[in-house]
């Protein structure tokens, strides 16, 4: 659960903290309310999602107002209030100065902080049911490349300078997608967790016909080909695996890496060899092999 | 009304004087509101009480135990494991599989014990570690009954391995001989430590003969002039008849075995082989167990079950189950010789050894603060199908009883109660009912903790929860200003009666203010928009209100001559009735509507056109 206030802790984003000890650097209270501090009626809304980039922190939140943040500013260095009419879940960077929220009601919206005023540069949304998106996250090497996770658990890739529609659909969770994770260093590989309780390993890699295998016995792989949407002509000179058109060339190996089925799994992060996630059965589960 | 088991333990409000006053009170779902009342019998009442506070009373505060916490959770991993086996446990593994899940129950409450014990170490002040002490307590003796209960009932071990069994509980219990032995055998002269030959002896009481030959060696090297005497007793520990595991003997052969080796130590004893040495002589009294000096070493055994079970392994290795509780009855009697009563843990074993299990269970439910060992222990003998539906006055058998009870408890924090929803899961009768009453009163302070629990009703198909809980949220979202999340709520209810009510909200901003506040969404509304009419009305709305002007002055006439001929149309043939009233009045709105935006359209359209040469 995330409250209203901002932690900052002196490890940096991604790594894993070494054993010693933490102590809060810096705290923003009331970073997110509906009723404002100066009023009698006061009350806070959940932060519901933070991103940093040293030394900026974005944080969104259930009273869809967006805060930038800098590590040495007591205050706010800006918010768009009321930047969307339903909650925000998520954020991520794409180019610097720009973000990326997801909504309540399915839209991805693009931000840039050197344009004034609280309008969105880009709107993006599925067609059909406005399904809330629940998690985001940006192609470690390709700031166009997005994948977000919905409630019904479908995972989608986007191309953000293409169109207004996702690449891929790709069904996946049985519930909520909590979140989603590009492999910082082999982005071939995403993470993905969900309310269903299972925690799945996407592998995108084309390389060699045996695959390195996981960690886990008991897992179930499978083979999914892309389902593409009518983006016919997708010029790009970098290619991705996740945006490839092909679907008889490429094909995601998909291995769950949980054991056997929990609760709802709230939370991952994934750097290097190291995966750790966390549960509603308040564990958590680390592995340091994740490619071995 | 059934008779009370015990006495009820009496807890007192702070701040209330109970003699002076009269406290009112109700029950919640897992707790109790408590205040004081200004009624008065004897004298007139007073309006001014003297306690201004309401308390609220709980019961179970080892929820809340950060601890404990770890041993409700793996507890659940482990019970939800078991329902979910239950298919497929056939024919012989059926046992095997029965006893790993009663070893895991056991191996979280040891690591629970053993965190605790740490804490209690660690603790600053003596009140804590006090306290810390005490739950290891409890939990120690909770893994002391479940291992019998697991000995006796879920083993069901036969005559034989019933005492390999036994003398490993003890062991398991009796710890002190390991650091006793970590002491001794760390010292530079062991035959020489204070507490040598209690060591000995504890290692001969526990049925660890090689342990005890190996010291006793240790004394031979030492002490030259006892060396003949410990080789002979050491011949005598190595020669002991004990049913190994995987030894086909036949309990008649053992017990003719044993007899004969019995002949033997007698013989050396009658000798006066071991006259000399008053400990050898001891220790081979023990092995031939007699009663009067197994209890000369009372403080060696520390408790009676520790002597039933030296008794039996010198005096009746191939006890049958159905005979233990003779041998456990008398054994506690002794033991206690007349000078003390028996606790409630003693009354609990010796309930297993008769193997009476609802007094067992009984026993427990009692003596615990804490509903998840009986809960646990009950539903793990279930599934043994050693109970027999043992009705209650209210209809529901014990296990499901247990359960309910626990996951009530479990329903009162704010983290656990998504434990409690899979617990009622697998009650058949009243799980149900009892998760729907519960579900709806979870605090719903964040969007994510809402969307747990919708989830947890929609997978149960209880949609009036679901419906209730989304109209709560959505009524908070609206008082908010957040209407794109309102109508979110509302769409997953499928409450198109709400849906209505927020474009109400919308359309009450639009008049005020002369825009629309949130575009995004309705520009957005895709299939919502079917909802409710008033959604598809607003969606057609903003063209007339986009920044590019899209009907032209002249097209802006041609549409309010349409809205003018259409409204008095249904003037001349509206008829006098309450529901065309009403609809009469929603039909008014969205006309007032129209008429404003054509108007502004209009005016842009004028402006644009009278501006700019034909762009």
């Amino acid at each position: 659960m995330v409250g209203f206030q901002l932690y900052k802790e002196h490890t940096q984003r991604g790594r894993i903290p070494c054993p010693g000890t933490l102590s809060v650097s810096q705290q923003w209270t009331a970073a997110h309310y509906h009723t404002g501090p100066g009023s009698p009626s006061y009350s806070g809304a959940p932060c519901t999602g933070v991103v940093c980039d040293n030394p900026e922190i974005v944080t969104v939140g259930e009273d869809g107002r967006i805060n930038l943040f800098r590590v040495d500013h007591k205050e706010a260095v800006r918010t768009i209030d009321n930047a969307d009419s339903s909650t925000l879940h998520a954020v991520t960077f794409l180019r610097t100065p720009e973000i990326l929220t997801v909504n309540s009601i399915g839209q991805l919206k693009i931000w840039d902080f050197r344009q004034q005023g609280n309008e969105p540069s880009q709107i993006l949304s599925l067609t059909g049911d406005r399904v809330p998106l629940h998690c985001v996250d940006r192609h470690p090497n390709q700031q166009h490349v997005v994948a977000t996770g919905g409630q019904d658990g479908m995972l989608s890739i986007w191309d953000v300078r293409q169109g207004t529609m996702p690449v891929s659909l790709l069904k996946a969770h049985e519930a909520e997608m909590w979140e989603v994770h590009f492999h910082p260093s082999n982005p071939d590989h995403l993470f993905t967790c969900s309310e269903d309780g299972s925690l799945w390993h996407w592998d995108a890699s084309t390389d060699t016909p045996e695959k390195s295998s996981l960690f886990h016995q008991g897992r179930t792989s499978t083979f999914l080909s892309h389902s593409i949407s009518n983006q016919a002509n997708v010029h790009h000179s970098l290619t991705s695996s996740w945006l490839s058109t092909d679907p008889a060339k490429d094909r995601i190996e998909i291995t769950s890496l949980l054991p056997s089925r929990t609760l709802s799994v709230n939370s991952l992060d994934v750097l290097g060899p190291c995966l750790v996630c966390g549960t509603d059965a308040e564990a958590i589960y680390v592995t340091r092999q994740l490619f071995s | 009304m059934e008779e009370l088991d015990g006495e009820p333990t009496i807890t007192l409000i702070p701040g209330m004087n109970s003699k002076k006053k009269q406290m009112c009170f109700d029950w919640g779902p897992g707790e109790m509101l408590v205040c004081e009342t200004t009624f008065d019998k004897k004298e007139k009442s007073e309006t001014v009480p003297n306690c201004p506070y309401i308390h609220i009373v709980r019961k179970d505060v080892d929820v809340y135990s950060q601890i404990l916490r770890k041993l409700f959770n793996e507890s659940h991993g482990i019970f939800v494991g078991l329902q979910r086996i239950e298919e497929e446990l056939t024919g012989k593994s059926r046992k095997a599989q029965l006893v790993r899940v009663s070893k895991n129950y056991r191996s979280v409450i040891r690591a629970c014990m053993e965190e605790m014990h740490q804490v209690a170490i660690a603790a600053k002040d003596p009140a804590s570690g006090h306290r810390y002490s005490s739950q290891v307590s409890i939990l120690s003796a909770m893994e002391l009954i479940w291992n019998l209960c697991e000995i006796l009932f879920i083993e069901v071990a036969p005559a034989g391995p019933l005492l390999l069994h036994l003398l490993d509980w003890v062991r398991l219990h009796v710890c002190e001989v390991d650091t006793l032995s970590a002491d001794v055998l760390g010292s530079e002269n062991p035959s020489k430590h204070e507490s040598f030959w209690n060591l000995v002896t504890i290692l001969v009481l526990q049925g660890r003969l090689d342990e005890a030959r190996q010291m006793l060696s240790k004394e031979a090297d030492a002490n030259p002039p006892s060396a003949g005497m410990c080789r002979i007793l050491g011949e005598l520990m190595r020669t002991m008849p004990v049913l190994s595991p995987g030894n086909t003997q036949t309990l008649t052969e053992l017990e003719l075995k044993w007899q004969h080796w019995c002949e033997e130590c007698e013989r050396h004893l009658q000798d006066g082989t071991f006259a000399a040495n008053p400990h050898l002589e001891c220790l081979c009294k023990i092995m031939l167990g007699d009663e009067a000096t197994l209890l000369e070493q009372k403080e060696l055994l520390s408790n009676w079950y520790h002597f039933l079970v030296t008794r039996l392994l010198y005096s009746h290795p191939t006890v049958k189950p159905i005979d233990l509780h003779f041998y456990a009855q008398s054994s506690l009697d002794m033991f206690l010789g007349g000078e003390s009563s028996s606790e409630p843990l003693d009354n609990i074993l010796m309930a297993a050894f008769e193997f009476d299990i609802h007094q067992v269970i009984k026993e427990c439910s009692i003596a615990l603060s804490n509903w998840w060992f009986v809960a646990h222990l009950t539903d793990l003998l279930d599934h043994c199908k050693l109970l027999q539906s043992h009705n209650l006055y209210f209809g529901s058998n014990m296990r499901e009883f247990l359960l309910l009870e626990y996951a009530s408890g479990l329903f009162a924090h704010h983290s656990l109660w998504q434990l409690a929803v899979d617990y009622f899961d697998y009650c058949p009768e009243l799980g149900r009912v009892s998760l729907e009453l519960h579900i709806e009163r979870i605090p719903l302070n964040t969007e994510q903790k809402a969307l747990k629990v919708l989830r947890i009703c929609e997978q149960r198909q209880m949609t009036e929860q679901v419906r209730s809980i989304c109209k709560i949220l959505a009524m908070k979202a609206v008082r908010n200003n957040r209407l794109g999340s309102a109508l979110s709520w509302s769409v997953r209810a499928k409450d198109a009666a709400f849906a209505t009510l927020v474009s109400d909200r919308f359309l009450k901003d639009y008049c005020e203010r002369g825009c629309f506040s949130d575009l995004d969404l309705i520009d957005n509304l895709g299939p919502a928009m079917m909802l409710s009419d008033r959604l598809t009305f607003l969606d057609a709305l903003p063209l007339l209100e986009q920044k590019q002007v899209i009907f032209s002055a002249e097209q802006t006439y041609e549409l309010m001559r349409c809205l003018e001929d259409l409204t008095s149309g249904k003037l001349e043939c509206a008829e006098f009735d309450a529901h065309r009233l009403q609809d009469d009045d929603i039909e008014t709105t969205k006309v007032e509507m129209l008429r404003l935006a054509l108007a502004r359209n209009l005016a842009r359209a004028i402006v644009r056109e009278g501006s700019l040469e034909g762009s």
